[in-house]
C-alpha cells in the first residue's frame, strides 16, 4: 500500500515538475519570439519611415533646384539683358559725347556695368542646375571661390589630391550644393578671412575638407541652424558622411566623405 | 556525488567570470554574485558537517538566499513594483514563523518546506521581471542583458523544485529509496540554473 502511494507521489512530483519546467520553457520561448516579431515590425517601420523621409527630401530638393533654375534663367534673360542694354546705351553716349569729364564718368559706369554683368553671369551659372550638372565639381568650386575672392573680404585656397573619379550628375549637384551652403555659412556667420578647400581622392572615396579661420563655435551648445540642417539632409541623400569640428576661437572644419562604390556602374 | 562536484565547479566558474567581468556587470547581477558566494560557502559547510547540522545549514541558507534574491530584484525591478517585493518577503517570513510555531524543531529537521515558500516568491518576482521585459523599448537587446538569462534560470529552477521540496519529507518517510532516485532532478535543475547564471555573467554588459 505504502509502496503504491509513494509511487503515485513520485509520479506527481515528476509530472508536476515537468509541467512547471515546460511552462517555464514555453514562457521563455514566447518572450523571445514576441521580442523578435516586435523587432522585425520596428525595423520594417524604420525602413518605411526612412524611405518616406528620403522621398520627401528628394521632392524638397527638386523644388529647390527648380526655383534655383528659374531664378538663374530670370537673372540671365531679364536682368542680364537689361544690364547689357544699359552698357550698350552707355557706349552710344560715350561715342556721341565730346565732354572729356563726362566720357570718364561713362567709362567708369561701363566698367561697373561690366562687373555687374560678370557677377550676375556667375551667380546665374551657380544657380543653374543643368550647368552645374554639366561641369565637373572642381570647375564649380573654382567659380564659387572666385566670386568670394572678388569681394576682397576673403582669400581662398583650393587643392585637389589624387585622381578624380566620376560622380553621377545628381550626386555631384547635391555635393556642390553642400559646399555652396558651407561657404554661405562661412560668409554669413564665421567672421573668417581665409578659406581652404581640400579634396582628396582615393581609389574608392572622396574626402572634402572645408576649413576657415573664423570665430568657431561650441558644437555641444550651438543648435543646428537651417543651413547646417540642409547640409546634413543633403549629405544623407547622397549617402555621404558629414562631420563638423569646431571650438570657439579656432575656426571650423567641415568634412564630407563620399564613397565611390555607388557610382562605379554609372561610369 | 559526481553531480555535486560538477555543481561546485559550475559555482566556482560563475564566481570567476563574475570577478573577471565585474566592471561590466549591472548592480543587480553584482548582488547575484553575493548570493553565489554564500551558496558556495554553505555547500562546503553542508558537505563537511553531520546530518543535523546539514539540515540547519539548509534552513539557514534559504532565508539568506531569499534576502539576496530580494536585493537582486530590488535593484532590478521598477520602483513601482517594490510593493510586491515587500509583500513577498512578508509572506515568506510569516510562513516561516508559522512553520516554526507549529514545530519548534523546524530548523533542525530535514525538510524543505521553507524552500517552497521561497520558490513561490521568486517565481512571482521572476514573472514580474518578464512582464517588465516585454514592455521595454524594442531596441533593447535581451541577449546582452544578463538579467534575462538569470531569470530564465529562475523560471525553470524555482517552479521546477516546488513539488520536490514540498513533498520530500513525506516521500522520504514512506520510501527513502525512491526519494534518493528523485534527487538527481534537483541536481539537474541546479546545474541548469548555474549554467544560465554563467551565461548571464558572461553576456551582461552595463551600458553607461
Amino acid at each position: 500500500m505504502h509502496h503504491q502511494q509513494s509511487n503515485e507521489i513520485a509520479i506527481a512530483i515528476l509530472g508536476g515538475s515537468a509541467i512547471f519546467i515546460f511552462l517555464g520553457i514555453t514562457l521563455i520561448f514566447l518572450i523571445i519570439i514576441y521580442r523578435r516579431k516586435q523587432q522585425e515590425y520596428f525595423n520594417q517601420k524604420l525602413i518605411l519611415e526612412e524611405n518616406f523621409r528620403k522621398e520627401l527630401l528628394q521632392a524638397q530638393l527638386e523644388t529647390q533646384e527648380q526655383t534655383f533654375h528659374s531664378l538663374s534663367q530670370e537673372l540671365h534673360d531679364n536682368i542680364g539683358q537689361v544690364l547689357s542694354l544699359a552698357k550698350l546705351n552707355m557706349s552710344v553716349i560715350e561715342m556721341n559725347s565730346i565732354d572729356t569729364e563726362s566720357n570718364e564718368m561713362v567709362s567708369q559706369t561701363k566698367n561697373l556695368l561690366n562687373i555687374a554683368i560678370n557677377d550676375l553671369r556667375d551667380i546665374s551659372k551657380t544657380l543653374n542646375t543643368e550647368y552645374v550638372k554639366e561641369k565637373d565639381i572642381k570647375e564649380s568650386i573654382d567659380r564659387e571661390l572666385a566670386m568670394l575672392r572678388r569681394t576682397r573680404k576673403f582669400s581662398a585656397d583650393f587643392t585637389i589630391n589624387g585622381t578624380p573619379f566620376f560622380i553621377k550628375a545628381e550626386r555631384r549637384l547635391i555635393l556642390y550644393r553642400i559646399i555652396q551652403e558651407s561657404l554661405n555659412n562661412i560668409v554669413k556667420h564665421a567672421g573668417a578671412t581665409h578659406i581652404v578647400i581640400d579634396m582628396s581622392y582615393t581609389d574608392n572615396r572622396l574626402d572634402i575638407k572645408i576649413t576657415d579661420n573664423g570665430n568657431g563655435f561650441d558644437i555641444e551648445k550651438t543648435r543646428d541652424g537651417i543651413g547646417l540642417m540642409n547640409i546634413k539632409q543633403r549629405s544623407a541623400m547622397i549617402d555621404s558622411k558629414f562631420n563638423i569640428e569646431s571650438k570657439p576661437g579656432t575656426g571650423t572644419t567641415l568634412s564630407i566623405t563620399l564613397t565611390r562604390d555607388i557610382d562605379i556602374n554609372a561610369e | 556525488m559526481f553531480l555535486w562536484y560538477i555543481y561546485i565547479l559550475l559555482l566556482l566558474l560563475n564566481l570567476v567570470f563574475a570577478l573577471i567581468r565585474w566592471g561590466k556587470l549591472r548592480t543587480p547581477i553584482k548582488w547575484l554574485f553575493g548570493l553565489l558566494c554564500w551558496v558556495f560557502l554553505i555547500e562546503i559547510f553542508r558537505k563537511l558537517c553531520d546530518e543535523q547540522w546539514k539540515s540547519f545549514g539548509t534552513h539557514l541558507n534559504i532565508p539568506i538566499e531569499m534576502m539576496f534574491q530580494f536585493l537582486y530584484f530590488y535593484y532590478l525591478l521598477n520602483k513601482k513594483k517594490r510593493i510586491f517585493l515587500y509583500g513577498g518577503l512578508t509572506f515568506f517570513f510569516t510562513a516561516l514563523f508559522v512553520a516554526w510555531n507549529v514545530d519548534n524543531d523546524f530548523f533542525w529537521q530535514k525538510n524543505f518546506i521553507d524552500g517552497v515558500f521561497m520558490d513561490v516568491c521568486i517565481t512571482f518576482w521572476t514573472g514580474l521581471f518578464f512582464y517588465e521585459l516585454i514592455q521595454k523599448p524594442i531596441r533593447y537587446n535581451i541577449n546582452i542583458d544578463g538579467n534575462f538569462w538569470v531569470n530564465c534560470g529562475n523560471i525553470l529552477y524555482y517552479p521546477g523544485t516546488i513539488l520536490l521540496f514540498g513533498l520530500n519529507r513525506y516521500l522520504e518517510s514512506v520510501n527513502p529509496e525512491l526519494w534518493q532516485n528523485l534527487r538527481p532532478l534537483n541536481y539537474f535543475l541546479n546545474l541548469l540554473i548555474y549554467v544560465l547564471y554563467l551565461i548571464a555573467f558572461i553576456m551582461d554588459r552595463n551600458k553607461k
